[in-house]
């Protein structure tokens, strides 16, 4: 037998939704013609529908899933990618901050200063990290 | 000479302004609808109702009828814990996208600092090269301009390429999603309004009520009545919200040549003013 898909479950809800209304209204109308028996099977019966008639709406937004499996996968691919763009853009900073402790470090090694040079690696070190 | 020097570095710099001005400036509507397209996804969690929610609110129905109460767990909500985690993957994605969008336009992130590279190059004599303080501050000037021009380019040619990237896909999701909330979870509402219906009535017809009693049960009813129909509204205003941001992203999509067009800005603006008040339409109903 053939699966049903996200939206035939959807609708087969909303058919159950309005069986249970036909049968509530039954026994509402004829409450009194109705054997208790009869009555209480009719409740139960009812509220079964209710119940399924749920059950078959959760069960349709799971069977969603299946239809935007490969939207899914694409929009997370590209969310990858995005990240990945604005990472390479927020490196530029740290290149910069290499670039202008490289060039202090070089300063320091033509000045001979050892207490400058340490700070110039450090400050590399930082720079890096 | 040096005036020679300072006219060219004065042209130069003006140029890549123009640059700069023409090609990065009015990402900021693009920023601001992402920004809203990112808080607003998600808002069901918000709207206070889900699909075990509704399991529950079934269960807690199911044993006043039956006046069957347990100890611990009563009911069993997985089907519904699951119809829920769906629907919370396909919003998560769809935010994951605005956040990356919103993050991409945002103008501050090719706002990079240049003093370090300013205050490293020192004023002097390197060599047969001398370096005056004002030289080295238009040096720092034009590294500043040339990289905001150079990275806002990349950024707009990249933020064009992953809307025409995202669009199909993105559309799909959220017309899903505004199935789910549409056809599903608000319909899990109208089961709820007729269980309680049919739980009342069997009342009403039992007729083992005392007069107060049958006062009480009415107030009840219409206070689970108003609950459900207010919770209905929110999700199909949030639903509503939901097609509105696919709405302006088509429009993006569309018109990704004209990004920076005033027209477009107000239409995408306008956009994001709709899905504003459709959301705190949502709040109010809280």
């Amino acid at each position: 037998m053939a699966k049903l898909n996200a939206t035939q479950a959807s609708e087969l809800a909303r058919h159950f939704l309005a069986l249970a209304q036909a049968i509530g209204d039954y026994r509402y109308r004829n409450w009194k013609k109705l054997s208790k028996k009869d009555n209480q099977q009719l409740a139960d019966f009812q509220w079964s529908v209710l119940n399924c008639g749920e059950d078959m709406l959760a069960n349709s937004t799971t069977l969603v899933l299946d239809d935007v499996k490969n939207s899914l996968g694409k929009i997370e691919d590209l969310t990858v990618k995005v990240e990945s763009t604005l990472a390479s853009l927020a490196k530029i900073q740290t290149i910069i901050n290499c670039a202008a402790a490289i060039v202090i470090l070089g300063g320091a090694v033509i000045s001979k200063n050892p207490g400058t040079i340490t700070s110039a690696i450090e400050a590399l070190e930082d720079a890096v990290t | 000479m040096k005036a020679i020097f300072a006219r060219r570095i004065l042209c130069v710099l003006t140029g890549i302004a123009c640059l700069v001005f023409a090609s990065c400036v009015d990402l900021a509507h693009v920023h601001h609808y992402a920004l809203i397209s990112e808080n607003e996804m998600g808002r069901v969690i918000g709207a206070g109702y889900d699909f075990k929610q509704a399991c529950e609110d079934r269960c807690q129905m199911n044993a006043m009828r039956n006046f069957d109460i347990q100890r611990g767990d009563q009911c069993d909500c997985k089907l519904f814990t699951e119809a829920d985690q769906s629907m919370r993957k396909i919003e998560r994605s769809v935010r994951k996208y605005f956040a990356g969008l919103k993050n991409l336009s945002d103008d501050a992130l090719t706002n990079y600092k240049v003093d370090p590279v300013a205050d490293a190059i020192k004023e002097g004599q390197y060599g047969t090269v001398t370096i005056e303080k004002k030289q080295v501050q238009a040096y720092a000037s034009i590294a500043k301009v040339l990289l905001k021009a150079s990275t806002d380019a990349y950024r707009r040619n990249k933020i064009k390429e992953y809307i025409i990237e995202a669009n199909a896909p993105l559309q799909d999701l959220m017309e899903k999603l505004v199935f789910i909330l549409r056809n599903n979870l608000a319909t899990e509402l109208d089961f709820r309004k007729e269980s309680l219906y049919a739980y009342y009535m069997e009342l009403k017809q039992s007729k083992n009520l005392s007069d107060y009693e049958k006062g009480k049960a009415v107030n009840d009813y219409f206070a689970g009545i108003d609950d459900a129909t207010r919770k209905k509204t929110r999700i199909l205003n949030y639903a509503k919200a939901v097609e509105k941001i696919a709405t302006a992203h088509a429009e993006l999509y569309k018109n990704r040549d004209k990004l920076t067009e005033q027209m477009f800005r107000s239409l995408l603006s306008e956009y994001t003013n709709n899905v504003e008040e459709i959301m705190e339409s949502v709040d109010d109903l809280k």
